[in-house]
């Protein structure tokens, strides 16, 4: 497609610049400046692992809370949500995860299971507009039944999760 | 192209990038390492039998204890417990032992111990359960004097 470079003329040539135009008018807002979501600690990969039960118990679940997340909505210019979800092929055990705000304004959402392919979930919704940044502390939770076995039977779970901020 | 062909093609563009949503993210790479767990215990750590009776031209009568119970977990398949005792009971003093078994394994029946582990019960796995019984037996004959013995009786899990 080309792309007219003479000067404007007539009402055709306008039209078209006008019409090019308003793509990237649209566009902009929603990849606005200050928007971000990052780790401002314990960011870097997480283990897990399940080594111990009381006997007649299922064995005993693992946490890990040493990750915090912090963002800023400012850039979305509407209220934000932040949402989860993992890739995690050969899923033999369980892991979930809850976001519990340290500062800034939101509400906590559930405990989240997270499955292979799962649909993103919301693990904070309600970040306002006049207060769009906050941090808030990651807990994960692993759980393996005795019938699920041991990484030696079915290897390690290897989840890439995902955290999104975005408009609700 | 014509006017009307590009005022549709805009319009369209226009459209879907509204309808995307964009969005800031952050990820993290999680591991869940799952390792061996086989664990067992039992109700009571104490249990005393006594021979204290029999009928004339008989043995001694045996005493029975089936107060104390094991609960047991493993995450692996193809376990079996062993029993055995850290000392042998003197003369002609034995103690018997019987486990019941958990979902999927078979009980050896009751088994007298010795300083050597022995199958006691066998072919289960991947279970967490409770409350299954122990019986132990103790004997004697005319031949030992009374006595007073204690002795530490192990179950351990072991793969079959």
């Amino acid at each position: 497609m080309g792309i007219e470079t003479s000067p404007i003329t007539n009402l055709h040539v306008l039209v078209q610049r006008f019409v090019f135009a308003l793509p990237l008018l649209v566009v902009c807002p929603h990849l606005g400046h200050g928007q971000s979501l990052s780790f401002t600690a314990g960011g870097g990969a997480k283990s897990l692992t399940i080594s111990s039960a009381f006997a007649g118990n299922q064995p005993d679940q693992a946490t890990d809370n040493t990750s915090e997340l912090s963002w800023d909505a400012s850039g979305i210019g509407s209220t934000a949500k932040i949402t989860v979800d993992t890739s995690a092929p050969g899923q033999s055990f369980s892991l979930y995860v809850q976001l519990a705000l340290t500062t800034g304004t939101g509400t906590e959402q559930v405990e989240r299971e997270l499955t292979d392919g799962m649909a993103d979930a919301d693990i904070l919704r309600d970040i306002p507009v006049g207060a769009p940044s906050g941090t808030g502390t990651l807990t994960y939770r692993a759980v393996a039944t005795a019938a699920q076995g041991t990484s030696a039977d079915n290897g390690s779970d290897m989840h890439s999760i995902t955290y999104t901020i975005l408009a609700q | 192209m014509n006017k009307s062909k590009l005022v549709a093609v805009a319009f369209a563009t226009v459209i879907a990038f509204a309808g995307t949503t964009f969005g800031q993210q952050a990820t993290q790479d999680v591991t869940i390492d799952v390792q061996a767990i086989n664990v067992l215990a039992v109700s009571s750590g104490t249990v005393s039998l006594t021979i204290n009776s029999a009928t004339a031209g008989s043995q001694p009568d045996s005493d029975t204890d089936n107060s104390t119970s094991y609960d047991v977990t493993t995450n692996e398949a193809a376990r079996k417990i062993v029993g055995s005792l850290d000392l042998a009971y003197t003369g002609s003093v034995s103690l018997a032992v019987s486990l019941a078994a958990p979902t999927g394994g078979t009980s050896a029946g009751s088994v007298t111990l010795t300083t050597t582990n022995q199958d006691l019960v066998s072919g289960f796995g991947n279970l967490a359960e409770t409350g299954h019984q122990i019986t132990y037996v103790a004997s004697s004959t005319v031949t030992d004097a009374p006595s007073n013995q204690t002795n530490t009786v192990t179950f351990t899990i072991v793969a079959v």
